[in-house]
């Protein structure tokens, strides 16, 4: 019988935080997501305060006032960085590992040579708090589905760990564990199981899988036979191949002019650069998107994109910096308030069997130089120490996501180290 | 490797300078243009890594920068990093990062009949000493300083 082991870091990005600043064990803390909007990250004091996955930051300002809140911008050097070394830990607990998320690992249990999954689990858990100083909880069951249920429900127990391998204690658990919280059943499938008078897990465990189908789609029925411990859904050990790769971001300011929504374009057709070459990847296209804030209602609304095609393949960012000037150049109106904008790729080949067209060709050889040497200034001395001159001076641009509350970037950055 | 970038050590051994960016310090094995092929590439080792030194546990090790004067005496200036090992059992003698109603500080942890009380390491200090009811933890072992002697 397969098992697996999910282990997650509870309030993730917040316990980072409290990891390298003690006092605030005494706060509730959240996280805001990019541009400083949404918490999407809450200590359990922040929930008892009734806020919510995903509320903007604008209506639960005085809240977060009145409650001494600890609010911070996202830290995702840091978070990452966390993220590394917990799955490091992980790694001396079961060879083979799937990073699903930040946060979230699932581990092979079936082929430990342990009697105990408890204790093993346990033991899991308390090695990444003492070495990380990150609370975890961890949940075991024979599929995803059911290892992520375990997890769920281990959230309510002290111990902070729950193995439904055994059968009988999986179904007492599913008898009373509600549908919204079972993994892959979104709110429409859950207003369908409802009036049907499906409200738990078990439940939906002993339903048809054809009316599964009929209900949720293939999804759904993948659900219903994880559900009974058939895995549907296998480990992935190793990261599938990206098939498509895409640098987005908000403005801290809304963009007017086109100067500045082509320094933007620049920038994210660099990073895209890096994160291709970074995974030795390459594309022959780039699409280009932009649109205007829904929230501001009175302003006139657009909302476009369009593709560019390359003539072969590469990562080099200086050509998708073109591509991505010249879909800007096709796209851009004046007299909208741009608030977001983005370059997309999907179809990803491996850099080196890149096709080489027969006409308009790059220089390979010239370009890969440039690009290593550009890489390794920003790896040696932080991102985006060198860029393409298309991207603009940093003090100039005003498309710089917000992160007016972050903390430091204490594990990555000399400068940035926590003090005692 | 360019020649102008190598320095003679004190036993004569050549030393590459361009690499100490890297913290990996290759000790022999510099490749020639012309002439006889040099007769160290047969014992060419792998690198010193400082790490190995420093950081024998990276995964659950941090660095912090000392900005207290508690530690002085042993040598624990004000502007040092410290390396600390969370993963260690805190023991005798240790010098830990504990921290003390939320604040972190530096302090040497003694057994003192039974009981571990911590100290500082400053003549000029008076004995440290914790009020009833203060909250403290060890947040990690110290391992090593890292303090750059040309100011």
């Amino acid at each position: 019988m397969t098992a697996l082991a999910l282990i997650d870091g509870n309030s993730f990005y917040c316990s980072c935080e409290r990891v390298f600043d003690p006092r605030l064990e005494r706060r509730p803390v959240i996280v805001l997501s990019n541009n400083d909007g949404c918490a999407v990250a809450r200590t359990a004091e922040a929930k008892a305060l009734g806020i919510k996955m995903g509320q903007p930051m604008f209506q639960i300002r005085d809240l977060c006032r009145q409650n001494n809140v600890a609010v911070f911008s996202s830290n995702y050097a840091l978070y990452g960085d966390m993220s590394r070394r917990m799955n490091s830990v992980y790694q001396g607990f079961s060879p083979d590992i799937e990073i699903y998320s930040i946060d979230e690992s699932f581990l092979d249990v079936e082929h430990l040579p342990i009697k105990d999954r408890t204790a093993w689990a346990s033991d899991l858990r308390a090695t990444t708090r003492q070495w990380t100083g990150i609370p975890t909880c961890v949940g075991i069951g024979p599929t995803k589905t059911l290892a992520k249920l375990a997890n769920k429900a281990a959230k309510k127990l002290s111990s902070g760990v729950l193995d439904l391998s055994d059968e009988h204690i999986r179904a007492e658990v599913m008898a009373t564990f509600p549908i919204a919280d079972v993994w892959g059943i979104g709110p429409a499938s859950q207003e369908k199981l409802r009036n049907l008078g499906i409200d738990f897990a078990g439940q939906v465990r002993d339903m048809d899988p054809k009316l599964a189908r009929q209900l949720m789609t293939v999804v759904g029925e993948r659900i219903i036979h994880e559900l009974n411990g058939r895995p549907a859904i296998a480990l992935e050990t190793v990261a599938p191949q990206r098939k498509g790769c895409a640098v987005t971001r908000s403005f801290g300011q809304r963009v007017t002019q086109k100067s500045e929504m082509e320094q933007a374009v620049a920038g994210y057709a660099t990073r895209l650069g890096e994160k291709l070459r970074r995974h030795k990847l390459a594309t022959d296209h780039v699409s280009i998107f932009m649109h205007t804030s829904q929230f501001n209602r009175d302003d006139p609304q657009r909302s476009v994109s369009m593709t560019v095609d390359i003539p072969e393949a590469t990562n080099d960012s200086l050509t998708l910096i073109k591509a991505a000037k010249r879909g800007v150049d096709a796209l851009w109106k004046d007299g909208f308030r741009y608030s977001k904008a983005g370059i997309i790729t999907q179809d990803l080949v491996p850099a080196p069997a890149a096709q080489r067209a027969l006409f308009d060709q790059l220089d390979h050889d010239k370009a890969a130089r440039v690009m290593a040497a550009m890489d390794e200034a920003n790896r040696r001395w932080g991102r985006a120490t060198v860029v393409p001159a298309a991207v603009g001076v940093a003090n100039k641009q005003v498309f710089l996501t917000k992160f007016e509350r972050r903390s430091p970037r204490y594990t990555t950055r000399w400068n940035e180290l926590p003090t005692c | 490797m360019r020649i102008s970038r190598i320095v003679m050590a004190p036993g004569g051994m050549p030393v590459p300078l361009s690499t100490l960016l890297e913290i990996r310090i290759p000790l022999v094995g510099q490749s020639v243009h012309a002439g006889f092929p040099s007769p160290a590439d047969d014992f060419i080792e792998s690198m010193i890594d400082l790490n190995e030194i420093l950081v024998p546990n990276p995964i659950s090790s941090y660095l912090w920068r000392v900005v207290g004067d508690c530690m002085i005496d042993v040598k624990i200036f004000p502007g040092d990093v410290v390396v600390v090992d969370r993963s260690l059992a805190p023991k005798h003698r240790d010098v830990v990062l504990v921290i003390i109603d939320g604040e972190p500080t530096l302090k040497r942890l003694n057994r003192r009949g039974g009981v571990m009380v911590l100290h500082n390491e400053n003549a000029k200090l008076p004995p440290f000493t914790i009020a009833g009811g203060t909250e403290v933890s060890v947040w990690g072992v110290v391992t090593n300083t890292i303090r750059g002697i040309r100011k």
